[in-house]
């Protein structure tokens, strides 16, 4: 496939000389596909340039800068499988195109940011049906969806779940402290110890790691071998090892609040909790997708 | 159709868009009339002195215009802001949710409601914080109003927001809040009364003020 075009017999001319027909190959036929994608990068370069400044303010989104750079090696991955494709056109992509074009003006007119950035990976997914076809992007579709990862959560819904999260860990947190013989009183988000009280605060939810985690676990269970449940168990845990990791951190901080002293509130353990909780949850993972496969092999035995 | 063709209608679904997003007129909306007057100094029994104390309801940064009044019958207070947000097609002009759901020093914030006929004709249920600080509570009812239109829910007042700015290219609303302190001792029914007292006649003034 290293030449672009080739000659083929076609009609003759009027002395009867056949007229050589150029036949596009493969490689001629991605021209209009990279021409098409850096107009729709150029055109999406203020989305994307919103969305990377979200990523450096914010140390819970800074995973948005790996996600483009995974999805790029989920297709290189599978460059084999894409080149083998016809490259060919379903109509139904225009109409994806369209309809994700239309929710970016939306998008841009209204700043509702949230949607111009959702409607990038449902352009990407319209462009590739339309100008490469259905079956070459059956293999790209899973790296764009996994695009989804690098887009904030809208403000809204993240607030009211971070304010339901962060009752919850301070309900459990509490329970487990006074099941340990911690005289703890909870009172909403605040945690009343005999001489402080703390509170469970947006920073100290679960919450803004999840989807960095989501992210992580999707793409660590896509890349392993074995059976579909075990990916999909690995893909659907690492929210909640998250969470229970984050629980861990939040009793050890009190613990040592109550048993050692306020200093612990300004040690590195409790000023880096997103970081020790992420790391933590990333040794869970691979703690389990070890455990699974040798949990189905026994099994299968 | 070739590839090229396609490439070429792709092209023009691009030019489409970029033309949509820059030569649409920007959003233009009017002056902000004098909210002072649009709140009455007195509503019924209810006596009013400008100012409201920043802990329960402290004021945005985006705030085109606010006016922020104390409104006292006999022992009951009721503090009240009425808030313009104007061209909020830019995210950093919108009403801040943080104002609705504070996110420090604050032990719990309770969901709670109230159905009030702000029109006198038809109930509309708006929602209600109930704000845990220490031993102390007060509880906030608020709503989003364009115009004589009243929305409760967040998402449907964005949804409204987005049809107002797309054909109307405006992008004003207020923001009402409604704060009156909950006295343990009679409960958290009695602090919504005296809103759903006060509501209508605020939303009244507020809809004859801003009417479309």
């Amino acid at each position: 496939m290293d030449q672009t075009t080739h000659m083929t017999a076609g009609p003759a001319d009027s002395l009867g000389r056949p007229i050589p027909v150029v036949v596009p190959t493969d490689r001629a036929l991605w021209i209009p596909v990279a021409v098409a994608l850096a107009a729709l990068l150029a055109v999406y370069a203020p989305v994307i340039a919103g969305m990377a400044a979200e990523w450096t303010t914010f140390p819970s989104l800074s995973h948005g800068f790996v996600v483009p750079l995974v999805s790029a090696y989920l297709i290189w991955r599978r460059r084999e499988l894409i080149r083998a494709e016809p490259v060919g056109s379903a109509c139904a992509g225009l109409a994806v195109l369209t309809v994700a074009l239309g929710l970016l003006v939306v998008g841009l007119l209204t700043g509702e940011s949230f949607v111009s950035r959702l409607s990038l990976p449902l352009a990407l997914l319209g462009l590739m049906l339309y100008l490469t076809g259905s079956r070459v992007t059956g293999h790209v579709w899973p790296a764009i969806a996994y695009l989804l990862f690098m887009i904030p959560a809208p403000y809204l819904p993240l607030r009211e779940i971070t304010l339901h999260s962060r009752l919850l860990e301070a309900g459990v947190t509490a329970r487990t402290l006074q099941w340990l013989g911690v005289p703890v009183t909870q009172q909403g988000v605040m945690l009343h110890l005999p001489s402080m009280t703390l509170e469970v605060a947006d920073g100290c939810s679960a919450v803004r790691a999840i989807p960095a985690l989501m992210a992580l676990g999707v793409a660590y269970a896509y890349l392993q071998p074995g059976a579909a449940w075990i990916r999909f168990t690995l893909a659907f845990s690492a929210a909640p090892l998250g969470l229970v990791a984050n629980l861990v951190r939040l009793v050890l901080t009190i613990l040592g609040a109550y048993y050692i002293g306020s200093v612990t509130l300004t040690s590195p353990f409790h000023r880096f909790g997103g970081t020790v909780v992420f790391m933590a949850a990333v040794g869970l993972l691979a703690a389990l997708g070890w455990v699974l496969p040798r949990m189905a092999g026994t099994a299968r035995r | 159709m070739s590839p090229g063709g396609r490439l070429g209608v792709v092209l023009g679904l691009l030019v489409g868009v970029v033309g949509a997003a820059h030569w649409l007129p920007p959003v233009r909306d009017r002056e902000a009339p004098a909210l002072g007057k649009a709140l009455p100094s007195a509503l019924g029994a209810w006596a009013a002195a400008d100012g409201v104390p920043e802990a329960f309801l402290p004021p945005d940064d985006h705030e085109a215009a606010a006016v922020r009044r104390t409104y006292q019958d006999g022992e009951r207070v009721v503090w009240i802001s009425v808030a313009l947000f104007t061209h909020q097609d830019a995210p950093l002009r919108r009403a801040s949710v943080q104002q609705i759901y504070p996110e420090t020093h604050v032990a719990l914030v309770e969901p709670a409601d109230l159905t009030v006929a702000l029109d006198g004709v038809s109930p509309t249920t708006v929602p209600a914080r109930v704000i845990h600080r220490g031993s102390r509570q007060h509880v906030v009812v608020y709503w989003h109003q364009i115009g004589s239109c009243v929305y409760g829910s967040d998402y449907w007042y964005r949804w409204a927001l987005v049809r107002r700015i797309l054909l109307a290219r405006r992008g004003d609303s207020l923001l009402v809040r409604i704060a009156v302190p909950v006295d343990r001792a009679q409960g958290l029914s009695r602090s919504l009364s005296a809103a759903a007292e006060l509501g209508p006649p605020v939303y009244a003034a507020l809809a004859n003020t801003f009417s479309e």
